[in-house]
């Protein structure tokens, strides 16, 4: 400044005087320009693409590049500089993904923070805190996805790089719990407690954990003893319709009885045989009438009621399908199929159900004893006595 | 013994190794010997007075547990376990480990573990180191200086004054497999049990900010250890004693009073109305469940739960918590007089309407002299007959 006062002199400019030179200086530039040649604009964006060319632009880009998309040179450029092996240590590296990784997760894009961690990981750089970092801010990103889990094994590989690290501490914590590994979450509150003692969120969920944990081992408890239980009363079951000797068709070929051979085949019965309350059995019962190919189900038929009283009960009401009343306790006669089916044995209805069952002929199939009626000296019951 | 004095002299840290080397063998023999007259068949008390009356030879112990040999820091840690094994030595080891706060009171030695005098200080150093294979010999020594009751506030002061704090010591005691030499530190069961007969050590483990006497309430049922599970029940026990905490105690964040009876369940079966009164942990146990198989556990147990009748409201949550169902099946079980005796204490408490109890603390009664020498001599009675 000093130099150009003493060089020049500075010249009074008036308004009219700026006014002419500035109208000069203008035409002088228009005639300038006019007279250049005219070419088209070669070496900018063309202006049909212009938008297109401007999104390649790392400056104005919209969304990043994705994998396969060809890079503009400036980006790739920008890419060498900032993820670029040979211009940044295994630590810078790891450092840039760290904050890619934060960007994306304060966007809430969440998986794509967690590829960035990853890449970070991957650098394997030596500074044990970054790295603690890295997996700690995965774990995050793991947490916000739920995915409890992956999260869970990231705060304990950060603790690994950094020991007692609370952000990845209380993490895992709280993810033990979600994933309800009670045990692991009482260990973890407890090393938390260690260096902080106070904690309040800690010291609930750690007591949380305590309750839930007692009534997860309540519940398995309760199921076990109940299942033993189970256990018991079925092989009670098995043990005294082996020991009263009566015959069952085996689905095994091994003669050795199963629950599977007590369990009923046809809907219509809603309970296999069992014992009541004074550990007698009762059957379920089916009734087949063969000359009008009806059938009757009776649910329980307690083994020690007589044959005879079952009927009466059954007659109380005749069937509607029995037009003529003929199905009378005093006029019919009930038969069973003896094994295979090959034989037919008429039953006395004088005696109880349990008796009729340890008949040597007797055979229970699909754990449901059945009875055939069918009226006294009817031409259905030659009919049906002739086929054995 | 004068020989030994003697030898002592070339122990000085600066004393050539192979001299020292050669000292040391030759004191690990007689401390040999010392030992063996101590444990042997015939013990005889003159071993452990001859050595009381020489603090140098005790100082020089307390060196030798701090020796880089693992033969001589066993040997040593052995002997101070029968030293402290009875008040006299527990009290001299006192003054000496308070003595060594003359001369210095920093953390700094824990770390350079430069030999120390101070016994409480150089157990509770090897107590944390997890890779020392003297921790539950020094466990034993720290339980036996913390038995006699009258020292009990000096030995505090002075394990709050080694810079080891008890959140330390206790988290030591409950994590598992702390050390990697294979030492349990059970010991260190009886020493909080000890401890807590201190009102100083029951505040600090009925601290309601923080987590501390729940830390402590799985180990009832640890099957491993009697010894850790004694200590744990007795401490337990002691921190019944303080009737103002008992509401804190039996609420949902400490839970005590399960923890003290599932000891006492056995594998009965209850209906679902009945099962469903008790604490979760009580409920469906399996058919494997076994009660605490040592009697004077049971006893302390049992005694607990006595303290707990006390106070209304505590007994009015021992009620609400069906602790008749577990005595009443327990009773049926129990064949020692003193835990028959205990639990039917419980009992007759319990069963009564608090309309007939008419009292809030029963800790108020006045008895008078009388009829406390009756009641003590009906319970023997009861102990001696049926």
């Amino acid at each position: 400044m000093q130099g150009n006062e003493v060089g020049e002199k500075k010249k009074d400019w008036t308004d009219e005087e700026r006014l002419e030179l500035a109208t000069k200086l203008g035409t002088e530039l228009h005639e300038y320009l006019n007279s250049l040649k005219k070419k088209s604009y070669t070496e900018g964006w063309p202006e049909d693409r212009w938008q297109e060319e401007m999104e390649k632009h790392p400056f104005f880009m919209k969304k990043p590049p994705e994998l396969g998309d060809e890079l503009s040179p400036l980006m790739e450029g920008l890419q060498q500089l900032k993820y670029g092996e040979d211009e940044n240590t295994p630590e810078e590296l790891a450092n840039n993904y760290k904050e890619d990784g934060n960007f994306n997760y304060k966007y809430k894009k969440y998986r794509l923070a967690i590829l960035s961690y990853t890449t970070g990981i991957q650098t394997k750089c030596k500074d044990d805190n970054l790295m603690a970092q890295l997996y700690n801010n995965r774990a995050a990103a793991h947490f916000m996805l739920q995915n409890y889990r992956s999260c869970l094994n990231d705060c304990k590989l950060a603790l690994k790089f950094k020991p007692q690290y609370p952000k990845a501490l209380s993490r895992a914590i709280t993810c033990s719990f979600y994933i309800k590994d009670y045990d692991q979450c009482i260990d973890l509150c407890d090393q938390f407690l260690d260096q902080s003692p106070t904690d309040k969120t800690i010291l609930k969920l750690r007591s949380d954990s305590v309750i839930a944990k007692e009534r997860l081992q309540r519940d398995k408890r309760k199921q076990e003893r109940a299942k033993k239980k189970l256990d018991k009363e079925n092989e009670k079951l098995l043990e005294t319709i082996f020991r009263k000797g009566i015959n069952l068709e085996l689905t095994n070929d091994e003669q050795k009885l199963e629950l599977r051979d007590l369990e009923p085949l046809v809907s219509q019965i809603a309970q296999r045989v069992h014992f009541d309350e004074k550990d007698k059995l009762v059957w379920p019962v089916m009734i087949l009438y063969p000359e009008t190919q009806q059938t009757d189900f009776i649910q329980n038929f307690h083994e020690d009621t007589l044959i005879i009283e079952q009927l009466i009960e059954l007659f109380k009401e005749p069937p509607e399908w029995d037009v003529n009343h003929r199905y009378i306790v005093e006029n019919i006669n009930v038969y069973f199929e003896g094994e295979n089916k090959c034989s037919i044995h008429k039953i006395d209805i004088q005696l109880t159900l349990d008796e009729i069952l340890r008949d040597k002929q007797f055979i229970v199939r699909g754990g449901t004893p059945a009875f055939l009626i069918l009226v006294k000296s009817s031409e259905a019951e030659k009919h049906f006595l002739a086929n054995y | 013994m004068e020989s030994l004095q003697e030898i002592s002299e070339y122990l000085s840290p600066n004393t050539r190794l192979d001299v020292k080397v050669c000292a040391l063998n030759h004191v690990l023999r007689i401390l040999d010997k010392l030992f063996k007259m101590y444990t042997g068949v015939t013990a005889t008390t003159d071993g452990r007075e001859l050595l009381l009356k020489l603090p140098e030879m005790l100082i020089k112990l307390v060196t030798f547990v701090q020796d880089s040999c693992a033969a001589i820091s066993k040997c040593a840690a052995q002997i101070l376990v029968n030293i402290t094994g009875d008040e006299s030595g527990t009290n001299a080891m006192l003054i000496i480990s308070e003595s060594s706060y003359s001369t210095e009171i920093n953390k700094s030695d824990l770390v350079t573990q430069e030999p120390n005098q101070n016994l409480i200080k150089v157990c509770l150093r090897a107590i944390m180191d997890k890779s020392s294979i003297i921790a539950d010999l020094c466990c034993m020594i720290l339980s036996n200086m913390t038995r006699p009751f009258h020292l009990i506030d000096r030995t505090i002061t002075l394990i709050e004054q080694s810079g080891y704090s008890w959140d330390e010591i206790l988290s030591v005691f409950t994590t598992k497999q702390y050390n990697t030499k294979g030492d349990k530190l059970h010991y260190l069961g009886p020493v909080f049990s000890n401890l807590t007969r201190s009102p100083r050590i029951r505040r600090y483990l009925m601290d309601r900010h923080r987590y501390v006497i729940q830390r402590i309430l799985p180990f009832t049922e640890y099957s491993d250890s009697l010894i850790r599970r004694g200590g744990i029940v007795g401490t337990l026990k002691n921190c019944t004693f303080d009737t103002e905490n008992h509401v804190w105690l039996l609420s949902p964040e400490v839970d005590l009073l399960s923890y003290l009876l599932l000891p006492l369940a056995g594998p009965e079966e209850f209906d679902d109305e009945d099962m469903s009164k008790l604490p979760i942990n009580l409920q469906y146990l399996p058919e494997t469940k076994i009660r605490e198989t040592d009697p004077d556990i049971r006893l302390m147990l049992l005694e607990a739960l006595n303290q707990f009748c006390a106070t209304k409201v505590a007994r009015e949550m021992l009620r609400k918590a069906n602790t008749y169902l577990i005595l009443r099946e327990l009773h049926k079980w129990e064949k020692d007089k003193n835990c028959l005796l205990a639990c039917e204490n419980v009992v007759d408490i319990l069963i009564k309407t608090e309309k007939e109890i008419g009292l809030d603390n029963l800790k108020e009664v006045e008895v008078p002299s009388a009829y406390t020498e009756m009641f003590h001599k009906m319970d023997k009675e009861f102990i001696s007959n049926t």
